[in-house]
């Protein structure tokens, strides 16, 4: 008798019972030897034809694409949303905004290379979020940082920068605005992000719990309003030059691993 | 989905199933079989990928992807098809259609249960029951207490037992934990549960009461959890019992089942990637009157 039947025995279980054996696994890509189902294809197509209409218009040219990158590499798309959140916060709330803050799960696509379609933004950004600012003193700013650090291998952010040095083990993480100046612990700065992560936090709980200050404008309306000027004006969308994290290669698998806890 | 063409559907399910039941009366040496097909994340792509996606350009939509289900169901007889979560959310349609439209698609498809995401709760609970009246499959999540939202607790199972060719199998669900994730607004009513302390008594009055032979868990806790929180991983350890995990969450696209040893045997985790662009296998058999070798048979179709 095996192991298992002992142990089944053991527990109780009835011997003679039908016992699942696992015979082995395929993946089928789904692609275009498959003809579309007519049945489900009748009922869509309407659909598209409204989607098509409403959502194919053309914005803008991305020719070099804007990615979120894998973790450890640099979020373009999300570094680019940062610094127009900060921007069309500041212009709504007519008061400058110190830094902005958003969560890279927030983006559920790539900009691909090409022409960039109303649709386009709405891959990019699905959800109804508002664009909000927050008070936070320097202290929850440096914090909400490094947990997005610790979280995400860092968050997109705008006027922002942080240097990670050290061993993961041991490590040193300076955050600092952009430009170097410091952020003085118990000065409250004004941030721009979403009204779901000034509740929820998500990946930065530094973050979580505030009481937001609205600018009646929704995230993707930002997005497509600056993808629309870029075109008007004859602009394309391209990267920010600068990425606001330098993390050493050292850091890169003890990151992905989520074991690095940031003093 | 007209009613007639569903119930149409159920009575051709019926008969493909009957036949190897009448095989194994007679004493047949044949054993029984049982084939999962399943989906996760696919998050509004009905349409396929466009030019310019990556390794996912072309692939997808869900006009193929009934095709390939109908075509395999008919092929195999002793299917259920599972999705593992977040229907909603990721393209224009969700946001036009509020995702009416992907549950009457996903009726038409022919999923046996769904199990709900993270994301399925975006519109809250009334947006999410609005969707459900389009759905004409079952909804099963064993780790959500629906206390303050009965409405909801009337279209989601904590568990389903469905008979497939002889087999009797027991449906689990579990979806990942609210906080930070769902905000509190949109899952009024809902508390979520630890999906150990949830799924360890079901397993047990699944297998022991129930008498099922086969248990499947459809989950999107991801695959891989943190010290903090269980993935599909640490479940399939700490819930001895559960013979497959269909994973979802991660959009991970695996090339291998992971297959996890526990005090009761062995458990299959898998995850269908994302999007709608794969659909994923497990095969299983089933022999009377014996235990039959656990150990793992070699892969025939890989």
């Amino acid at each position: 008798m095996n192991r298992v039947a002992t142990l089944l025995l053991a527990l109780g279980l009835p011997l003679g019972a039908q016992q699942a054996h696992y015979d082995g696994f395929k993946v089928y890509p789904v692609d275009a030897s498959l003809p579309p189902d007519p049945g489900v294809e009748k009922i869509l197509a309407p659909y598209r034809a409204q989607l098509d209409a409403k959502y194919g218009r053309v914005l803008c040219q991305a020719p070099k694409g804007l990615f979120r990158g894998r973790r450890g590499e640099p979020n373009d798309l999300g570094d680019w949303m940062a610094d127009l959140m900060r921007d069309a916060a500041a212009k709504a709330t007519g008061q400058k905004v110190d830094a902005a803050l958003t969560n890279s799960g927030g983006l559920r696509a790539n900009l691909r290379r090409g022409p960039v379609t109303v649709g386009d933004v709405y891959e990019v950004m699905p959800f109804e979020n508002a664009l909000v600012v927050v008070e936070m003193s320097g202290a929850d700013l440096i914090r909400a940082v490094k947990q997005g650090i610790e979280r995400r291998s860092g968050e997109p952010v705008s006027n922002l920068k942080a240097v990670l040095s050290g061993t993961p083990e041991a490590p040193v993480c300076t955050v600092t605005f952009a430009d170097g100046s410091p952020i003085l612990p118990t000065t409250l700065y004004r941030v721009a992000t979403s009204d779901y992560l000034a509740k929820s936090g998500d990946t930065m709980r530094a973050l979580a719990g505030r009481q937001p200050q609205d600018t009646g404008l929704k995230l993707r309306d930002t997005v497509l309003q600056a993808c629309e000027a870029l075109g008007k004006a004859g602009k394309p969308l391209l990267p920010p030059k600068d990425t606001p994290y330098t993390i050493p290669d050292a850091f890169l698998d003890a990151l992905e691993q989520r074991t690095v806890k940031l003093p | 989905m007209k009613r007639r063409d569903f119930l149409a559907s159920l009575t051709a399910g019926a008969a493909v199933a009957a036949s190897p039941l009448s095989l194994e009366a007679r004493g047949s040496a044949t054993s029984k079989r049982l084939t999962l097909l399943f989906t996760t994340d696919t998050h509004d792509h009905l349409d396929p990928f466009p030019a310019g996606s990556g390794r996912l350009s072309g692939l997808g939509g869900i006009a193929r992807r009934a095709t390939l289900v109908k075509r395999l169901r008919k092929e195999l007889g002793n299917v259920l098809v599972l999705d593992a979560g977040d229907a909603f959310q990721g393209t224009p349609y969700f946001n036009e259609w509020k995702g009416k439209l992907d549950y009457e698609l996903m009726s038409q498809v022919g999923y046996d249960a769904v199990t709900l995401g993270n994301h399925d709760f975006d519109n809250g609970v009334t947006g999410l029951l609005d969707a459900m009246k389009e759905a004409t499959f079952p909804f099963v999540c064993s780790n959500l207490d629906f206390k303050g939202a009965p409405d909801l607790g009337k279209r989601v199972a904590p568990y389903l037992i469905r008979e497939v060719g002889g087999i009797k199998v027991g449906l689990l669900g579990a979806t990942y934990k609210f906080d930070g994730m769902v905000l509190p607004e949109n899952h009024q009513g809902v508390a979520w549960l630890d999906p150990v302390e949830a799924l360890t008594p079901l397993v047990k009055r699944l297998r022991d009461e129930d008498k099922c032979a086969f248990l499947v868990l459809i989950s999107h806790l991801g695959m891989k959890g943190t010290p903090y929180r269980p993935g599909n991983l640490e479940i399939a350890s700490l819930v001895p019992g559960l013979d497959a995990i269909i994973s979802g969450h991660t959009h991970l696209f695996m090339e291998e089942p992971t297959v996890v040893k526990n005090a009761l045997g062995e458990t299959v985790v898998f995850e269908a990637g994302f999007g709608g662009t794969e659909l994923g296998r497990l095969d299983f058999s089933f022999k009377d009157g014996r235990i039959a070798a656990w150990s793992r048979s070699a892969v025939p179709n890989a």
